[in-house]
C-alpha cells in the first residue's frame, strides 16, 4: 500500500513537472511571409494535407482541391479526382501538377520527400502510399485501393493492430531509415506502425489501440532518426512515442499534445518540431508548435491556434529541411505558411 | 484444354491459380499461363506466387519466369497478358497499376533443344 502510494504521489510530480515543462517553454519569435505560394488564376489550395521540399527547394503540397467523383466501371463504381499534388519551385512559383488524375488520390493525408528526392503521398480514403519518382511516374505502390465503393466505405475499426501486409486503414504518414527500409504511420482507423523493406516487402508491424506503452490511440505522424529510432505521434494520447528500428518500445514524451505533425531536421545535432494542433472544430485551442531535443526537453514553442498569419488551423505538415524555415500546412485554414524562426 | 467443340482434351496441372492464359501467334504457338499472386484481400499474398509459365501446347512445360513484387520486374496481380510474340509478353496488372513489356531470352530447353 506504501509503494503504491509512493508511486502514485511520483507519477503525480512527474505530470505536474511535464505540464511545467510544456507551459514554460520560451517563445521563439518567428515571422510568416505573405503569399509565400503563388498559384496561377483559378487553382486555390483545399485542406493541405502534406506540404515537403525536395533537396532543390521544390514545394510538394498534397490539396484536397480536386473534383472528387464516382464513376461507373465496368462493373462496379470507384472514386476518383479528390486531391491535386501540386508542385512549386523554391520562389513560391506554380510549376506543375504532378500525377494528375491518380487512380488513388482522393483524400490528402501526407507528403514527404524521401533522400533521393523521390516524392511519396499517402491518401487516406485510397488507403495507398505512392512513391513518384522525379520524373513524376509511379515507382512503387504500398496498399490496396479499394475495387468499388461500398456502403459503409470504411473497414472496421477492430482492435488497430491490421494485419501483417500493406493493407491500410486510413493512413497517416511515412518515413525511412538510412537503409531505404519504409515506415507507414497506419494510422487514423488503424492504430500502428508497419515495416517494409526498401523494396516493399513487408518486414513487421506493432502497435493497436489503447493507452500503454507500444499501443496507440492514433497515429498522426511518424519521423525516423539517423541511427534508425522511430518517433510516433500519438496524437490521441498526447504524447509522441519513441521505439527501435523494429518496434521495441524506448520512451514517451506526454507532453507536447496532440502530436499531429512531426519533422526531424537533418544534420549533426537534429531537432523535432512537434505540433499540438487545434481539433478541426475548434479553432481556439492549443495549436503551438514545439521544437525539441531528441531527449524529449523542450527547447522553444511558437504560435498558437487561429485564422490570421502567425497562427495555425490544424498543422498536419511541417517540411524542416532548412534551418529556421519551416513550411507549415494546414487543414481548416486551407494554406501553407512559410515561417522563419528568430 | 478444349477442342473446338469444347470437349475436354487435356488437363495442365500444377501450374498456380492461372489466372489469365495466353495463346502466341505464328506457326509455332505456345501457351504462357500467370500464376497470379492472389489480390490484397489476404494477408501478404502478394508475396507468395506471381511467376509466368510457357508450355508447349501439349503441356509440356518449358519454363518460367517472374516472381511477385513490387518492382520491376515482379508481379502485383497480372490479370491480363499479351503474346503475340512470343518473345515480347505484354502483362497488365491490378495492384501495381502498370504495364510491362518482357523481352525473353532464349533459354535451354530440358531435352537439350533451346527455345
Amino acid at each position: 500500500m506504501k509503494k503504491a502510494l509512493i508511486a502514485f504521489i511520483f507519477a503525480g510530480v512527474i505530470a505536474a513537472t511535464q505540464a511545467v515543462a510544456q507551459n514554460s517553454a520560451p517563445e521563439i519569435k518567428f515571422d510568416s511571409v505573405p503569399n509565400a505560394l503563388k498559384l496561377p488564376d483559378g487553382l486555390y489550395l483545399g485542406e493541405v494535407g502534406g506540404v515537403a521540399t525536395n533537396s532543390k527547394g521544390d514545394i510538394f503540397v498534397y490539396t484536397s482541391s480536386g473534383h472528387p467523383s464516382i464513376t461507373i466501371g465496368t462493373a462496379r463504381p470507384f472514386a476518383h479526382g479528390g486531391a491535386r499534388l501540386l508542385q512549386f519551385d523554391r520562389s513560391g512559383k506554380f510549376v506543375q501538377e504532378v500525377g494528375k488524375n491518380t487512380y488513388g488520390f482522393m483524400v490528402p493525408a501526407q507528403v514527404r520527400v524521401d533522400p533521393s528526392d523521390n516524392v511519396w503521398v499517402v491518401d487516406a480514403y485510397t488507403n495507398m502510399v505512392m512513391k513518384f519518382d522525379t520524373h513524376g511516374d509511379i515507382a512503387m505502390l504500398l496498399g490496396r485501393k479499394a475495387e468499388s465503393e461500398n456502403v459503409p466505405a470504411r473497414a472496421p475499426r477492430g482492435d488497430g493492430a491490421g494485419q501483417e501486409t500493406d493493407l491500410f486503414n486510413r493512413p497517416t504518414d511515412v518515413a525511412w531509415d538510412a537503409a531505404g527500409n519504409i515506415f507507414v504511420a497506419d494510422g487514423e482507423s488503424n492504430a500502428r506502425i508497419a515495416k517494409f523493406d526498401k523494396n516493399g516487402k513487408f518486414v513487421t508491424s506493432w502497435g493497436k489501440r489503447g493507452t500503454a506503452n507500444g499501443e496507440f490511440a492514433n497515429v498522426l505522424s511518424i519521423a525516423v532518426d539517423a541511427q534508425g529510432n522511430v518517433y510516433a505521434g500519438d496524437g490521441g494520447n498526447k504524447r509522441i512515442q519513441v521505439f527501435d528500428n523494429n518496434g521495441a518500445f524506448k520512451t514517451s514524451w506526454p507532453n507536447v499534445g496532440n502530436a499531429q505533425a512531426l519533422c526531424l531536421t537533418k544534420g549533426s545535432i537534429p531537432v523535432l518540431y512537434v505540433s499540438n494542433s487545434n481539433p478541426s472544430n475548434d479553432i481556439d485551442t492549443a495549436g503551438e508548435i514545439y521544437r525539441m531535443r531528441l531527449d524529449g526537453t523542450i527547447t522553444g514553442k511558437f504560435g498558437r491556434a487561429g485564422k490570421l498569419l502567425k497562427e495555425f488551423g490544424t498543422v498536419n505538415a511541417i517540411d524542416c529541411r532548412v534551418d529556421n524555415t519551416l513550411y507549415i500546412g494546414e487543414l481548416a485554414n486551407l494554406r501553407v505558411q512559410k515561417i522563419v524562426l528568430h | 484444354m478444349l477442342d473446338n467443340n469444347l470437349k475436354p482434351i487435356r488437363e495442365i496441372t500444377d501450374l498456380g491459380v492461372g489466372w489469365t492464359v495466353c495463346i502466341s501467334a505464328g506457326p509455332h504457338q505456345y501457351a504462357f499461363m500467370s500464376n497470379s499472386n492472389p489480390n490484397g484481400n489476404v494477408p501478404g499474398s502478394w508475396e507468395i506466387t506471381g511467376e509466368i509459365y510457357k508450355a508447349e501446347l501439349d503441356g509440356a512445360v518449358l519454363g518460367k519466369f517472374g516472381h511477385p513484387g513490387k518492382l520491376a520486374p515482379g508481379f502485383q496481380v497480372v490479370h491480363m497478358m499479351d503474346c503475340r510474340d512470343p518473345n515480347a509478353v505484354i502483362t497488365g496488372e491490378i495492384e501495381s497499376w502498370r504495364v510491362q513489356k518482357l523481352v525473353l531470352s532464349r533459354f535451354a530447353r530440358s531435352d537439350g533443344g533451346a527455345q
